[in-house]
């Protein structure tokens, strides 16, 4: 039973395989540098030029060019306006035949996106920006929630309400990259995320909050909040009531960063063929959209239709505060503010992560974000009369059943 | 009955009796060991020598029949370590030093550490192996070992001493030494010795009596007396060693005159 | 020692080839970090990080170490069980088998909702059911597989039940319990790691590793990953150590 060197090098070499999976699990993409051939042939003569121009809308349009798009999570409304689009043809109307890939706890879309497995992915910026770090070559072309949907919910009885008032406290969180408004909120208050606060990572339900094991809960308006006001209070036996609880809302606190924005390849949009694609698919995106903000429910039951297990009530809910995420847009639906993205771009850089390391370490640049695609699509759908702004909305008022039911 | 080490009377040992695989290891067996004997038991494969040694061991119990060990049933013998054992395999525990090793018949009768410790010794000495007492088993030859599970054998001093052919594995050389020792061993104590074997010479060599047995069923067919007086070197070369060998060949080949029915007495000699 | 070294030099080349290779294809490739960070980098972010690497290590290592012991000691028990009641063992062998089969990923997130999600406790207790069944198995053999001249020995000089277990079972099955250990401790480095990743306190090498890997950090989780094998590495090392103390004879030529 000697065991030796070759032993542990077979003991090395079993744990490094087994971390190895483990890494690629949470990694998700593969190593392969090589980029997909989805590269888009126009299907007739190309009548329209490349870029900035209206998209075609009477071109004859006989073969659809395949896309695939790369969701940052399953289907639920927080995608409505994509599938949206693609129920009701928009896609159709601008030559595209989009495939819309789900994602997954183990699915990095900007990753995804860079190495060539879809044509466009909806990602975070702060994540997008890291990635892009890093050598992924990717453009945010259209920002389509224009507020961010996280807070941080902790029960009314806790005493918190600002983020200074978590020090100390067990402070839950997705961790994944998510956590990044709260690390930025808990810097901004002057406390050091790794060392003043106690991190918890949560489950992807609002579980631990209800057993009280955490004092801070990380949720997304248009989700796990909905989660606890969908649990009976045993107290009461009636549901949770907001008033049970306090969120602190990374807008008002000014370390809200961008969210969901469409992502398209870097590389590829020097090839005019791409960016032809590319302003066709936002276009019908942002009509995709305009539609989910004026048919609540019916984008809902899109969803729902489309393979969501959430319930009625929950999905109804999800799409009226992701509507809230994006509409108004005071600049036009998908157009980034200079200043917000300048906001988003500080937070990063100054928000040391639990290993006291920043998202990013310098700025992107310019090259990061482009409005050309999101201004022509605004200005090509309010041709066809549709309001582009949402000066107007306002949200519906939703009743959650238990469970979301 | 207490003049005999081992008294056996119609003893019959059948396993899975009543069963299509019903197997009569010992049939009407009957022997009788006088004190200070020395007997061997050999016979081919199946004839019952080693059952018939693990009844008196109480290792297994008759079917039906009478056995005393020294005067008392075998269970109680087996209690009160009024025999010693030995097996083929030297069977020494190989966590144990050869010291310890043959201290354990004395752990397990409750000797305490000193007592145990100097008997040991002492018996390591008998055998020849006072220098390995610290050795570990497996730092001995097979023949070592097997000097090493005699000296346990005795720890207890026992009054018999049951041996299942305890140098089938040896070579010749070392074999015919170890017989001279369990000679000297055994004359020197006093022990009584039932003794199996495949080997004639070695029967006839150590022996008093050779009781010859044969299988289907199991039972004693002759029981043969060995008057060679003390052994030494020239024993083996002698012709009456020679006689008494052809005497045992002769009575496994069946040619002999059979001993009749119900075993062996002591009063009946061939 | 001329011995010693030719057994080690051959598994350090070829460790370092392979890093060398590594870091030409990186470097010749242009690999970008996002899809595989070169050696160099995985270093210079382990080197300049070194505290927190170790503190890490030593979080994921405590939990490993608690999980290993609750589950080996709890194995140990019910293999000596198992083997002194017949009517036990054809109920734990297959419940065992069970136990085993079901994997970490379904576990964990029970266990993170049956137990405090911000305490050791459930990561501890995966760990320790992973642990359980090599230690079970390999206890068990080694109580029940004693050669039958040395039970017949013990029998001749009149030992109860107790006594073969003390004398004779339990010494015996050394040896085995430790062909298990040697699976278990590296298994246990491993369960405790991958509980991590489900929720939790953060503080450790799963949790590391995945943030890591979700804000693209890759050499960064590469560096979490290199602290892992060798927490994994000291673990089977520790145990290869106590084996070669606590069994000596474990190897040798079996006495006749």
């Amino acid at each position: 039973m000697k065991t030796g060197p070759r032993g542990r090098l077979a003991a090395s070499v079993g744990v490094l395989a087994a971390a190895g999976m483990v890494l690629a699990a949470c990694g998700g993409g593969s190593s392969s540098s090589e980029s997909s051939s989805a590269a888009p042939e126009p299907a007739s003569s190309s009548a329209a030029p490349a870029s900035s121009e209206a998209a075609p809308t009477e071109e004859a349009c006989t073969e659809l060019m395949p896309v695939n798009l790369q969701l940052q999570w399953f289907v639920q409304a927080q995608f409505g306006g994509y599938y949206a689009a693609k129920d009701k043809g928009f896609y159709e109307e601008q030559c595209l035949d989009v495939t819309i890939l789900e994602g997954g706890v183990d699915i990095v879309p900007q990753t995804q996106l860079a190495q060539g497995a879809a044509d466009y992915a909806i990602a975070w910026v702060p994540k997008a920006l890291a990635s892009r770090e890093q050598g992924a070559g990717i453009v945010d072309v259209a920002q389509v929630f224009q507020r961010s949907g996280t807070l941080q919910v902790s029960w009314a009885d806790s005493g918190i309400s600002t983020p200074a008032d978590l020090k100390g406290k067990k402070v839950g969180n997705w961790g994944f990259g998510n956590e990044y408004e709260l690390f930025a909120g808990l810097t901004q208050a002057g406390l050091k995320p790794g060392k003043d606060v106690e991190l918890v990572q949560q489950q992807f339900d609002m579980q631990a909050l209800l057993n009280r094991e955490i004092d801070a809960a990380q949720a997304m308006t248009y989700n796990e909040y909905a989660q606890v006001l969908e649990a009976v209070n045993p107290d009461t036996g009636e549901l949770y009531q907001p008033e049970d609880f306090t969120v602190i809302n990374w807008n008002d606190v000014g370390t809200a960063m961008y969210q969901d924005a469409i992502w398209a390849s870097e590389e590829r949009l020097a090839d005019p063929a791409y960016q032809e694609m590319t302003q066709a698919f936002v276009t019908a995106s942002l009509k995709g959209w305009i539609y989910c903000r004026d048919n609540a429910q019916e984008c809902a039951d899109i969803i729902t239709a489309n393979g969501s297990k959430l319930g009625a009530s929950h999905q109804l809910w999800m799409m009226n505060e992701v509507n809230k995420l994006v509409w108004p847009s005071p600049l036009g639906v998908g157009v980034i503010d200079p200043a917000l993205w300048a906001q988003s771009v500080t937070v990063a850089l100054n928000t040391l992560n639990a290993d006291e390391v920043t998202i990013i370490t310098a700025d992107p640049g310019e090259a990061a974000y482009t409005n050309q695609y999101a201004e022509a699509a605004n200005a090509a759908l309010t041709a066809e009369g549709l309001d582009t702004t949402g000066d107007g909305f306002a949200p519906i008022s939703v009743e959650l059943k238990e469970g979301g039911a | 009955m207490s003049e005999f080490a081992v008294h056996a009377e119609g003893v019959w040992k059948v396993f899975n009796e009543g069963a299509a695989n019903e197997v009569t290891a010992l049939s009407d067996v009957s022997l009788d060991v006088r004190k200070g004997e020395f007997v061997s038991l050999i016979g081919p494969s199946g004839c019952g020598k080693s059952t018939l040694l693990r009844v008196i061991a109480d290792l297994t119990s008759a079917s039906r029949g009478t056995v005393e060990v020294a005067g008392m049933t075998p269970q109680k013998a087996r209690e009160d370590h009024q025999y010693g054992i030995a097996f083929q395999q030297a069977a020494l525990l190989d966590w144990r030093t050869v010291r310890r090793n043959v201290e354990l018949p004395l752990e397990l009768a409750g000797w305490d550490k000193a007592k145990r410790q100097a008997r040991a010794l002492e018996l390591l000495d008998m055998v020849q192996l006072h220098d390995f007492a610290e050795s570990r088993p497996w730092e001995l030859s097979g023949g070592m070992q097997q000097r090493v599970a005699i000296a346990r054998s005795l720890a207890t001093d026992p009054e018999i001493l049951l041996m299942d052919e305890p140098f089938g594995a040896l070579d010749e050389m070392t074999r015919e030494r170890m017989q001279n020792e369990l000679l000297r061993i055994a004359g020197a104590t006093g022990t009584s010795v039932i003794f199996v074997t495949h080997s004639i010479p070695e029967a006839v060599y150590l022996s008093n009596r050779v009781v010859v047995m044969s299988p289907r069923p199991g039972r004693i067919t002759h029981v043969v007396d060995v008057p060679l007086g003390d052994r030494n070197e020239d024993t083996r070369e002698s012709d009456a060693f020679f006689e008494a060998v052809t005497a045992v060949r002769e009575a496994l080949r069946g040619r002999a005159k059979p001993v009749g029915e119900g075993g062996a007495r002591l009063a009946e000699t061939s | 020692m001329k011995a010693r070294i030719n057994l080690i030099w051959p598994p350090i080349l070829i460790g370092a080839l392979f890093l060398l290779a590594w870091q030409a294809l990186v470097v010749i490739q242009d690999l970008k970090p996002y899809l595989l960070p070169a050696p160099s980098l995985i270093f210079t972010t382990f080197t300049s990080n070194l505290s927190l690497m170790v503190e890490t290590g030593i979080y994921t290592a405590t939990t490993a170490a608690l999980g290993l012991v609750f589950g080996t000691l709890v194995g140990i028990l019910l293999a000596m069980v198992a083997q002194r009641f017949f009517v036990f063992r054809n109920l734990m062998i297959p419940i065992a088998a069970g136990i085993a089969a079901v994997p970490i990923v379904a576990l964990t997130p029970i266990l993170n909702n049956m137990f405090d999600i911000t305490s050791r406790t459930p990561r501890v207790l995966i760990t320790a059911i992973v642990v359980f069944f090599p230690i079970f198995v390999n206890v068990y053999r080694g109580l029940t597989a004693v050669p039958p001249v040395q039970l017949e020995l013990l029998r001749s000089l009149s030992a109860t039940p107790r006594t073969v277990l003390r004398v004779l079972r339990i010494p015996n099955a050394l040896p085995f319990f430790f062909t298990g250990l040697k699976v278990a401790a590296p298994l246990a480095v491993i369960a405790a790691l991958v509980a991590e990743y489900f929720g939790g306190p953060q503080e450790g090498l799963g949790s590391k590793i995945a943030a890591s890997a979700a804000n693209t950090a890759y050499g960064r989780a590469w560096a979490y990953v290199v602290v892992a094998i060798i927490v994994g590495l000291a673990f089977y090392l520790i145990t290869l150590a106590l084996e070669r103390v606590a069994t000596p004879w474990a190897g040798r030529t079996r006495s006749a």
